[in-house]
């Protein structure tokens, strides 16, 4: 649960990092040259502020080259150019070597014309753009880690917050991974005050609410349809019996009655195995004692020790402990003898049966054929298994039904032709 | 002897009277609670088969007014509950017996004989025919007064057959008799062998072939060829 929170918190922090990365890396390129044109206009501001002091100086004093160069110590040189040409004020960066740093800098320059005492001088201001440029940098990188502090700083909020708003939802989902058709104690949810939720338990009550009735309705529906069908059948068999003492049997009719003989037997085993598993379902198996499955075990193998005999099928019972457990006496004869019944049907002539009991588990291993269905499927409810005439297939359903009930496990194995239907007992 | 049945489905009413005529009792079936209230008051019974679930009314209101009645009048119950608290109920309200649905006509015959002889030949636990007699107490069976050493399945199994006698039993009935529990064994092979096994040990000491088959459905123990 909280593996699949912390994804759904990933997922809506990547779709902020999506935005917020480019927005941030676009806003600071455009940061960085708004910043640059500032200080640019500014250092030209102050170049041109200095060359209206250089001229203003000349136009007063009509000095010569020498006297301006000890007056105004700003960094500048004159240039000597021909009497007709004017050079207008102009900017522009340039990239000078710096021999003791050993790189180039960028230095910003205003190049104008002056006239002093008739000749005619070409004007170069200059100032060091370095400082302007780390400034930039330094204000960019400030930038950068308030971009970092404030993405920990939503994440973390985020997930503070969502731990809060999920609180909720987590809870909602405790209850209806509990949950269980036909289990007493429909989930109650809490109230939110978030309305996405309220709605989700909304559904969910309604959903639920239909799930119960549903099964209910299911169970009541195999309930009464095999209850409705105990009559019938028993009319059906009633009559058959009388049949049966009427008409002296010739051989070919004494075939026919036996075919409807055995389809009747049948549909009587179905219907009994389906009323017993409503009747599971129904609870009305409460009482519960310390039952020992072992002597249970035993007992059924001498009093149906004819079945095994007739096909020769051997028991192998050397593993048998002592294993208690705290369940309904009917149930678990019911357990252990379809289980046995089981192992006996499906096995092969002069086959085997391996019976082994430890602390918490219980190993039945019968010699058989392969399996042609899904192993699985056998324990599903009204799977109906292979083609054996008497088999009505919902012997391990209700094995699988009773293990449900308290909460046993039930595994299957099958080794070649060795199959292994192991329970264990620990709730 | 005479016997109410009361049953709601007409056709099971019908073959169990029709079944049960054949041992000489007096039968009579009635369907309904109201009937049977009224028949139980005129007329005396000495068995009564009463199914618990009427259209009108509860088969167990039966049995207490039966009992209020006569106290020595034997009862058996029909459900087509399966269940333990039906059977217990149907045991406290005073009843004798419990038989589920689907039930064989053959157990339910079976069934009423015990009863008729626990209530009615008090001191008797030895049934005869002809050669054969079954102690019931000690489950021993002798041929001319000679003991045969029958397992306890093979005592059961030619007792279900003599009370049944006459009459084809069929093989389901003999293992639902004498493995009440009923889990699917897939094979009547076994039932075979233990006829078999039982034939053999009668005809050892002495006895004549009494147990016919029938090919696919069953047994009859019968005197007659």
């Amino acid at each position: 649960m909280e593996a699949g929170n912390m994804k759904l918190l990933r997922k809506t922090f990547g779709a902020y990092i999506l935005v917020a990365l480019p927005v941030f890396v676009i806003s600071m390129g455009g940061f960085y040259f708004f910043l640059k044109y500032l200080i640019t206009q500014q250092v030209d501001a102050s170049l041109k502020q200095d060359k209206q002091e250089i001229t203003e100086f000349v136009n007063n004093n009509k000095n010569d080259v020498t006297e301006l160069y000890k007056n105004i110590s700003c960094s500048y040189y004159l240039k000597k150019i021909p009497k007709d040409s004017i050079v207008f004020d102009k900017s522009r960066f340039i990239a000078v070597y710096d021999s003791v740093e050993q790189e180039y800098e960028p230095i910003r320059e205003l190049r104008s014309s002056l006239m002093i005492k008739g000749k005619n001088y070409a004007i170069i201001l200059q100032e060091s753009f370095v400082e302007s440029d780390s400034l930039i940098y330094s204000i960019a990188s400030f930038a950068l880690i308030l971009f970092i502090i404030l993405t920990l700083g939503i994440s973390l909020v985020q997930v503070f917050i969502a731990r809060q708003i999920w609180k909720p939802f987590k809870k909602t989902l405790r209850k209806i991974s509990r949950f269980k058709p036909g289990l007493k104690g429909i989930p109650e949810f809490e109230k939110t005050p978030i309305a996405e939720f309220t709605l989700l338990n909304e559904a969910l009550s309604k959903m639920i609410d239909r799930i119960n009735t549903d099964f209910e309705l299911q169970k009541k529906f195999i309930d009464n349809v095999s209850h409705e069908l105990q009559t019938p059948i028993s009319v059906l068999s009633a009559q058959i019996e009388l049949l049966i003492q009427e008409i002296e049997l010739k051989e070919s009719s004494a075939g026919i009655i036996s075919i409807i003989e055995e389809t009747l037997y049948k549909m009587k085993r179905v219907n009994k195995a389906l009323l017993l598993l409503s009747k599971i379902e129904n609870e009305q198996f409460l009482s519960a004692q310390e039952v020992d499955l072992d002597s249970i075990i035993k007992h059924f193998i001498s009093s149906h020790e004819e079945q095994f005999k007739v096909r020769n099928i051997h028991i192998e019972t050397n593993n048998i402990n002592k294993l208690s457990v705290n369940m309904n006496l009917t149930l678990a004869e019911i357990l252990i003898g379809n289980l046995l019944s089981n192992s006996v049907r499906h096995n092969i002539e002069n086959g085997e049966i391996k019976i082994t009991i430890t602390q918490h588990s219980l190993y039945i291993s019968n010699t058989g054929n392969e399996l042609a269905t899904d192993p699985m499927l056998l324990f599903n409810k009204y799977t109906y298994s292979g083609n054996s005439a008497a088999s009505t297939g919902l012997g391990l359903s209700i094995v699988k039904e009773i293990c449900n009930r308290y909460g046993f496990t039930v595994i299957y194995t099958n080794n070649k032709n060795v199959h292994t239907i192991q329970i264990d007992f620990v709730r | 002897m005479k016997i109410l049945i009361v049953e709601d489905e007409k056709n099971l009413l019908e073959s169990m009277l029709k079944y049960l005529s054949g041992e000489n009792y007096i039968c009579e079936g009635t369907s309904g609670f109201q009937l049977a209230e009224d028949k139980i008051y005129v007329n005396e019974y000495d068995v009564f088969i009463i199914d618990i679930m009427l259209p009108d009314g509860n088969g167990l209101d039966l049995v207490s007014k039966v009992r209020e009645k006569n106290s020595e009048a034997g009862i058996v119950i029909i459900s087509a509950k399966n269940s333990l608290d039906d059977k217990i109920a149907g045991l406290n309200s005073g009843s004798d017996d419990y038989i589920t649905k689907p039930f064989h006509l053959s157990e339910l015959n079976a069934r009423i004989k015990a009863l008729l002889r626990r209530k009615y030949s008090k001191g008797s636990k030895i049934l005869r025919e002809n050669e054969i007699s079954l102690d019931l107490d000690g489950f021993n069976a002798s041929v001319n007064e000679e003991n045969v050493g029958l397992t306890i399945k093979e005592f059961q199994l030619l007792h279900y057959l003599i009370v049944n006698k006459d009459r084809i039993v069929r093989k389901q009935s003999i293992v639902e008799h004498l493995w009440p529990d009923e889990y699917d064994f897939h094979s009547y092979d076994f039932l075979y062998t233990h006829v078999t096994n039982l034939r053999k040990k009668l005809t050892k000491k002495g006895c004549r072939d009494y147990i016919n088959t029938v090919y696919g459905i069953g047994y009859k123990f019968s005197d007659e060829k």
